[in-house]
C-alpha cells in the first residue's frame, strides 16, 4: 500500500464517521452551565484579526485551484473584503451569464467536444461551479460574500482556461514568484491530467478499433495517426487537439496499450522564463514520472540510473514550496522511489548469490553517497555505502539499522533547514592502504572520465566524494593535457591566495608530480592527518627503491580533496610571534608532554617546532626540550643527563624574546627559521636549523649555532 | 453572522450567540471524540462537558484561535472523562459485574462504521500510540494545518511533521497485516 491508497482509505473512513448520532442539546448546556454558577465570560478587548477566515466553499473537485486562484487574489488583499455587489443589476448577472456561455463555447469548439463531453472535463466542473455559485447565486452553497462578482467572474474564467492559454496568459503577465509558480504548476498539471484523464478513456472506449494500427506486431501511434481517417470522429478530433494542449500518442514499452504523454519539451518552453526556477522543474519531472507514478520510471530505466532521478526529485522538493499538491505528490514518489531502491522488500531483488549487493545497485547507491550539499539521502547513505565498501559490498549490519523511517527524519529535518551540509567522513571511508597501480588502463580509463566532466565546467560538485588518490590522478592527467587551468581549479584555496592565476597557468608551479619511475601510487591512513578541522593527507610514490610520501594534499571547505602540492611553511611566510602561534605552540607541548611521543609532532610546523624548543625553556622544562632534539645517529647525540646538567638559556616569555619567525627550505631536507629578536636586543636576527625526518621537523644539538 | 461576531457576542455573555456556536461546533466535537477513543454512548457526555468548559475559558482567547482551542479542549475533555470513569468502574466493579457492555459498545460502533475496512482502519489508528494518533486524526479528518496541529498539542511544528510521517507508516503496515482489501462499496 502506497501513500495515495492509505489516504483514499482515510478519506472514505472520513466519510463514514458521518454516521456517528448527535444528541446534542445546547439549552442542557446552558442550563449545566448556570447551574455550576459558572461566572459569565469577562468582556476582554479582544486584538483586531486582520485576515477573516475564508469560508470555504463546498468544491470538492479541483480544491487544489480554490487554493490556488484564491491564494494570489485574495489571501494578499484581505483589506479589500467588502464587495460592492449591489451595484450589479439583474441585466449585469445576465450580461456576465451571456459572456461566461460564450467563453466556455470558444473552448469546448477548442477541444472539439460537446457541450457533454466538455462539461465531464473536472477543471470545466470547477470553473461551472464557481460561476453558479458565485455569480448566479441559487446553489446549495450560496453566495459567498467576500468576493465580488467580477472577481468570481475572472476566477471563473482562469478554471475555463486550458492549458495552452494558461502558458499565453502567464506570458503576457510576465515572471511570477515561488508561491505563484507553485500554484501555477499545480493548475496546469491538473487541467494536463483531466486531459489525459478524458482521451485514455476514449483511447479504452476504442480499444478493439485500434488494434488495426499495429506495426510489427506492436502497437504504434505512427500508424494510427497515418490512419485515423479511417478510426472515429472523436480519434480524430483528439488527435488533432492532443499536439495543441502539449500532449501526445504513445504507446506502452510492451507495445500492447496506446496511452496519453505530456509533451512538453516546445510545449512548456516559454514557463522556464516565467516561473520560478525551482517550481518550473515539476514540469521536467513531470514528463519523467506523469501520473502513472513511479511504475513507468522502475520499468524503463536502469537501476544504476535510478539513483540519478532519485537525487534530482530530492532536490526539487528540497528547493520548491510545501504544500503544493505536486509538492505532496513528489514527495510520495520520492520515498516510494527511495524504498525502491534501498529498501526493497525483497532484499534478493538487490543481492547476488554470493550475499553481496549487486553492482547495479551499489552504483545507484554510490550516487546517493555524492549528492552535493544538504541532502537526506546522502546523510543516511554514508554509514551504509562505507561499511558496505569496507566489507566488500556484503550484506551487514549498519544496512540492517537502517529503513525509509530514517530518511524520512532526514527529509523533514533538511525541510526545516535542520540538517546539515554533511561532510563525508573520510576517516571511516578511506581505508587504511591503497596501492593504486599507475599500470592498468582500468585507473586511468576512472579519471579520463572524471576529466571529461570536470572539463565541462569545472563544476566542484563533480569532484565531490572522490578520494585523494584520484584527484592526484586528475591533476597528473590535466598535467598530461596541458589544461592548466584545471590544474588551477585542483589547487587548494590557500595555494590560489598565494599565487597568482596568470602566472600558473603560463607555467605551472607543480608539474610531473608523479614522477617517471612511479609504478604506483600510495595512501596510508597514517597520513591522514587532523590539520586545523580538515584533514590533510601525502599520497607515496616510488622514489628509487623508497616510497616517498610527498604530494601534499587538503580536504577543503567543500569537502573536495585539492592539491597543495607543498605544505604551507614551504611557501615563505613571515610569522609573529604572538598569542596565537604562543596557543597552538602550547596545545602542541601539552600533546607532546604526557608521552614523548615523537609522531604526536608529524604534522607540526618548523615555526611551532622553533617556538616549541623555546617555549619549553621558558617553562624551565629542559626535558621536553631535550626530547625534541633530533633521535638520529647520523646527528651528534648528547646524554640526558649531561644536557639537563648544562646551562640553559633564561626565556622569560618568548613573546617578549622573539618578535617574528620565518622558515626557509633548503636542500638535502634542511631548513632554518629566521627569528627575529626585538631592537633592543644587540643582534637582531638569529638563524634556528632544522632537520626534517619522518616524524616532521627537529632541531640537531646547537641548533643556533 | 460570521463566527468571528459570533465569538466577540459570545465573549460578552450572548447566549444565543453561544448557542449559535454550539450548533456550528458540536459535529466537530463529537466526531472528534470518537475518533479519539471516546465511546458512542459516552459521546454526549463528553460533548456537552466541551461546551461547558469552553464557555468557562471563552473569555481567555483570541477569536483567531478558536478552532484550536476547541479542539485542545476536546482532547483534554475526552482523556479526563476517561480517568474520571476508570476510578468510578473501579468502585463500581466492586460492586457489579459488569455485563452487556462489550455488546453495546460494539453494536454503537458498527452502526457508525458499517464497512470491515473502516472499523480495521479506526482500529488501526486506536491502536496507534496517542502521539502519532491525535496527529493524524486532525490532518486526515479535520484538515487542520501543521501549525493548528502543533498548537493544539503543543509541540514543535517538525515534531508533528515527524509524527506524521510515522504515523502513515506504521497505519501502513498496520493495514497490510489486516490483508490490505479494498473498500467494500
Amino acid at each position: 500500500m502506497d501513500d495515495k491508497q492509505l489516504e483514499e482509505r482515510l478519506n472514505l473512513l472520513k466519510s463514514s464517521y458521518d454516521r456517528l448520532p448527535s444528541s446534542i442539546d445546547p439549552g442542557e448546556i446552558l442550563t449545566k452551565i448556570e447551574n455550576e454558577n459558572n461566572v459569565p465570560p469577562i468582556e476582554k478587548k479582544i486584538r483586531g484579526s486582520k485576515r477573516q477566515r475564508i469560508t470555504v466553499w463546498a468544491v470538492s473537485v479541483a480544491s487544489v485551484l480554490v487554493i490556488g486562484l484564491l491564494g494570489t487574489t485574495y489571501l494578499t488583499d484581505s483589506d479589500n473584503t467588502t464587495t460592492s455587489d449591489e451595484n450589479y443589476s439583474d441585466e449585469d448577472i445576465e450580461e456576465f451569464k451571456s459572456r461566461y456561455k460564450d467563453e466556455r463555447l470558444r473552448r469546448q469548439k477548442i477541444l472539439q467536444m460537446n457541450d457533454a463531453e466538455f462539461t465531464t472535463l473536472e477543471f470545466v466542473q470547477y470553473a461551472d461551479n464557481i460561476f453558479s455559485s458565485q455569480i448566479a447565486p441559487g446553489t446549495l452553497e450560496g453566495k459567498n460574500d467576500d468576493i465580488s462578482i467580477q472577481e468570481a467572474y475572472d476566477l471563473a474564467i482562469e478554471g475555463l482556461n486550458l492549458p495552452s492559454e494558461m502558458i499565453e496568459v502567464a506570458k503576457k503577465r510576465g515572471k511570477i514568484n515561488g508561491k505563484e509558480s507553485s500554484y501555477f504548476v499545480d493548475d496546469f498539471v491538473t487541467k494536463t491530467e483531466n486531459l489525459i484523464f478524458y482521451y485514455e478513456q476514449i483511447l479504452r472506449d476504442n480499444e478493439d478499433a485500434l488494434k488495426v494500427a499495429k506495426h510489427e506486431g506492436r502497437l504504434s501511434e505512427h500508424v494510427l495517426i497515418a490512419n485515423r481517417y479511417n478510426l472515429s470522429k472523436e480519434i480524430q478530433s483528439m488527435i488533432e487537439v492532443l499536439p495543441k494542449e502539449g500532449l501526445k500518442l504513445d504507446v506502452n514499452l510492451e507495445g500492447t496499450e496506446f496511452r496519453i504523454i505530456p509533451d512538453w519539451a516546445l510545449f512548456t518552453r516559454d514557463l522556464f522564463s516565467i516561473l520560478d526556477e525551482n517550481e518550473a522543474r515539476y514540469l521536467g519531472m513531470y514528463e519523467l514520472i506523469p501520473g502513472h507514478g513511479i511504475a513507468t520510471l522502475l520499468e524503463e530505466q536502469e537501476l544504476s540510473q535510478l539513483g540519478y532521478y532519485l537525487a534530482s526529485i530530492e532536490f526539487t522538493l528540497l528547493n520548491s514550496s510545501e504544500g503544493s499538491a505536486i509538492h505532496s505528490r513528489w514527495e510520495n514518489y520520492y520515498f516510494e522511489l527511495a524504498e525502491k531502491i534501498i529498501f526493497p522488500s525483497d532484499i534478493g531483488e538487490i543481492l547476488n548469490d554470493d550475499n553481496k549487493i549487486n553492482i547495479e545497485t551499489q552504483m545507484a547507491w554510490e550516487s546517493l553517497v555524492n549528492i552535493p550539499g544538504v541532502s537526506p539521502l546522502a546523510t543516511m547513505m554514508k554509514p551504509i555505502v562505507a561499511s558496505m565498501k569496507s566489507s566488500d559490498w556484503t550484506y551487514n549490519e549498519t544496512y540492517k539499522l537502517l529503513d525509509i523511517e530514517q530518511l524520512r527524519d532526514y527529509y523533514l529535518l533538511a525541510l526545516d533547514n535542520k540538517l546539515e551540509t554533511n561532510k563525508l567522513d573520510w576517516i571511516s571511508i578511506l581505508p587504511d592502504g591503497v596501492e593504486n597501480s599507475l599500470e592498468t588502463p582500468y585507473t586511468m580509463y576512472g579519471i579520463h572520465e572524471l576529466y571529461k566532466k570536470f572539463n565541462e565546467n569545472f563544476n566542484p560538485l563533480v569532484l565531490h566524494g572522490i578520494g585523494p588518490i584520484d584527484i592526484t590522478l586528475l591533476y597528473h592527467y590535466a598535467d598530461g593535457q596541458d589544461n592548466h587551468e584545471m590544474m588551477w581549479e585542483l589547487m587548494t584555496s590557500d595555494f590560489k591566495n598565494e599565487y597568482k592565476k596568470e602566472a600558473f597557468l603560463e607555467n605551472p608551479t607543480f608539474q610531473n608530480i608523479i614522477g617517471d619511475s612511479a609504478k604506483n601510487l600510495y595512501f596510508n591512513k597514517e597520513y591522514l592527518i587532523p590539520d586545523n578541522n580538515n584533514l590533510k593527507t601525502y599520497i607515496g610514490q616510488e622514489k628509487g627503491s623508497q616510497v616517498s610520501y610527498d604530494i601534499l594534499l587538503r580536504l577543503e571547505n567543500d569537502d573536495i580533496w585539492r592539491i597543495q602540492g607543498e605544505e604551507d611553511y614551504l611557501i615563505s611566510k613571515v610569522e609573529p610571534v604572538d598569542d596565537k602561534l604562543l596557543q597552538r605552540v602550547h596545545d602542541l607541548y601539552i600533546s607532546f608532554v604526557r608521552t614523548y611521543d615523537q609522531t604526536v609532532l608529524k604534522g607540526a610546523t618548523p615555526v611551532e617546532i622553533v617556538g616549541l624548543y623555546y617555549y619549553s625553556a621558558q617553562l624551565k622544562d629542559f626535558e621536553t626540550q631535550y626530547e625534541l632534539y633530533i633521535k638520529d645517529d647520523r646527528h651528534l647525540q648528547i646524554p640526558k643527563d649531561e644536557y639537563m646538567n648544562a646551562e640553559h638559556q633564561h626565556i622569560e616569555d618568548i613573546r617578549l624574546e622573539f618578535k617574528q619567525m620565518e622558515f626557509e627550505k633548503k636542500l638535502n631536507g634542511e631548513g632554518v627559521v629566521t627569528l627575529t629578536k626585538y631592537p633592543d636586543e644587540q643582534e637582531n636576527v638569529l638563524g634556528f636549523q632544522l632537520i626534517q625526518t619522518d616524524n616532521g621537523w627537529r632541531p640537531p644539538f646547537m641548533p643556533t649555532q | 453572522m460570521l463566527e468571528v461576531e459570533l465569538i466577540e457576542r459570545a465573549q460578552k455573555g450572548d447566549k444565543t450567540a453561544y448557542t449559535e456556536l454550539i450548533h456550528i461546533h458540536h459535529r466537530t466535537v463529537e466526531k472528534f471524540a470518537f475518533q479519539c477513543g471516546v465511546q458512542v454512548h459516552d459521546i454526549p457526555d463528553v460533548t456537552q462537558e466541551v461546551f461547558v468548559k469552553l464557555y468557562r475559558f471563552l473569555h481567555q482567547f483570541q477569536r483567531d484561535r478558536f478552532t484550536t482551542w476547541l479542539y485542545k479542549i476536546t482532547l483534554n475533555t475526552a482523556r479526563d472523562y476517561y480517568r474520571k470513569e476508570t476510578k468510578e468502574k473501579e468502585k463500581e466493579q466492586k460492586l457489579h459485574v459488569e455485563v452487556g457492555l462489550n455488546y453495546t459498545t460494539k453494536s454503537a460502533e458498527e452502526r457508525v462504521l458499517v464497512f470491515e475496512e473502516d472499523r480495521h482502519l479506526h482500529n488501526a489508528i486506536q491502536a496507534l500510540d496517542e502521539k502519532y494518533r491525535h496527529p493524524i486524526i486532525m490532518f486526515y479528518f479535520h484538515e487542520l494545518s501543521y501549525e493548528q496541529i502543533a498548537e493544539v498539542l503543543n509541540v514543535p511544528l517538525s515534531t508533528i511533521k515527524i509524527r506524521l510521517m510515522r504515523a502513515k507508516a506504521l497505519l501502513k503496515s498496520a493495514i497490510q497485516v489486516n490483508g490490505g482489501v479494498k473498500h467494500g462499496r
